[in-house]
């Protein structure tokens, strides 16, 4: 019964697939809720490469990125009840439920840094190839284009901090370390980001769902 | 007090992005799991920055549904049902070959002889085997037995020869004797079957003893 009300028809355009198969995975979630394992199975083929991409991302570590995974997908099964299709999206929520969760562990593990340079390294890789590589179904199309369009028009310094944090899960001080810049000028950066984000996000209006 | 909602918003934004720590972190969580308004703001951070994510998929190893099978208790279930599947095969296998032999059993045996005093009367119903190795009695309205004396069965030789022991006939229940080489010579030769009532324990001299009580013909087949 699953399978044909999650499978995307590829003919369909992006945007509207996105929302389907969202929905799709909306209605998995609400099955595990109700206790479904066959739903929950479903669930877990659908979006755990995805979140081990992240946790990869972000660990750095496959073996550690996997235990986590684990941890993530007994989080999605105890609280699958508290995810509100209403409010939004199951990806947002699943990679969120992933990224709170390293950060956790990083914080637990005392993860040693990678080095510095290749980290800057590995993330100016990712901006050279940042949009015609970025992972598909997860975010809404519209939303991500204007998440990109308002991120361009940041600075570098905030550009660079902010996706540090992100996608690295890098605290204030590592990120200093890792730019040799000073912590307070990391701080401001990431913080005056985020603020512009925001504010050049809400002037734009957001697409009517 | 409604703290200003530029710091929440600040805040949840950190708190998103990951660069809230430490205990500051822990506080803000418990602020999330209170406040209804906290978590719309959390929530609309996260609406906001995931599209930052450009990690690549990577597939994880099928340990890790396994581990999260096993840690949600769905995988002991399955596991255990997997371990005991060849016993439980073995077993039933086991049941079948059994069963089928207690059917070969069954079927195998032929009636040999009816032990009445009088027609629709039977006293003990008699059995052997096709190759003659065994005989079964089973006491259906055994005649009465008086106080230390038993009822032996007796292959009457069709030549006239001394009768040969075929063991004592029970009470109640059935009785099954391994036929020795005499006693299988004996019966072949035997056209009739006898009862003789003997001390307790059987005939002490090996030959009918006490009054002969029924003489009935053997069944032969083919």
């Amino acid at each position: 019964v699953t399978g044909t009300t999650v499978d995307a028809d590829p003919a369909r355009p992006a945007a509207t697939d996105d929302a389907e198969a969202d929905a799709a995975l909306a209605a998995l979630l609400a099955r595990c809720a109700a206790r479904d394992r066959q739903a929950f199975a479903a669930f877990y083929r659908r979006t755990s490469s995805a979140v081990l991409g992240t946790l990869v991302r972000m660990m750095r570590r496959r073996a550690v990125a996997e235990d986590l995974l684990q941890d993530v997908y007994v989080q999605v099964w105890e609280r699958a009840g508290d995810f509100d299709a209403h409010r939004g999206r199951v990806m947002t929520w699943v990679l969120s439920l992933a990224r709170y969760r390293a950060i956790d562990a990083m914080r637990r593990d005392r993860l040693e840094l990678v080095e510095p340079q290749q980290l800057v390294e590995s993330m100016d890789a990712d901006r050279a190839r940042a949009g015609d590589d970025a992972d598909e179904g997860t975010v809404d199309e519209g939303e991500r284009r204007r998440l990109e369009r308002c991120f361009a028009r940041l600075s570098d310094d905030q550009q660079r901090t902010v996706r540090l944090a992100f996608e690295e899960g890098r605290s204030h001080p590592e990120i200093a370390l890792a730019l040799a810049r000073p912590l307070g000028s990391v701080k401001s950066w990431i913080r005056r980001g985020l603020q512009s984000l925001k504010e050049c996000m809400e002037s734009c209006s957001p697409m009517p769902n | 007090v409604q703290p200003d909602a530029e710091l929440i918003d600040r805040l949840a934004a950190e708190y998103v992005l990951g660069t809230l720590r430490g205990p500051a972190r822990r506080r803000f969580e418990r602020w999330l799991r209170a406040d209804a308004n906290v978590r719309a703001t959390v929530r609309a951070w996260e609406d906001r920055l995931t599209g930052l994510n450009r990690a690549p998929p990577v597939a994880p190893s099928a340990d890790a549904w396994r581990g999260i099978e096993t840690r949600l208790g769905f995988a002991p279930r399955r596991s255990a049902a997997t371990r005991w599947a060849p016993l439980a095969l073995a077993a039933s296998l086991l049941l079948a070959v059994g069963g089928g032999w207690l059917v070969w059993r069954e079927v195998r045996w032929q009636p040999a002889a009816e032990l009445a005093a009088a027609p629709g009367a039977t006293a003990w119903r008699v059995e052997i085997v096709r190759d003659g190795s065994e005989l079964r009695v089973a006491a259906e309205r055994p005649l009465p037995l008086p106080a230390n004396a038993a009822h032996e069965l007796w292959a009457l030789p069709d030549d006239g020869g001394a009768p040969v022991s075929l063991g004592l006939l029970p009470q109640a229940g059935t009785r099954v004797v391994v036929l020795t080489a005499t006693q299988r010579a004996a019966w072949s030769r035997a056209t009739k079957l006898a009862v003789s009532r003997e001390p307790a324990g059987g005939s002490p001299t090996g030959q009918p003893t006490g009054p002969v009580l029924l003489v009935v013909p053997r069944i032969v087949r083919a």
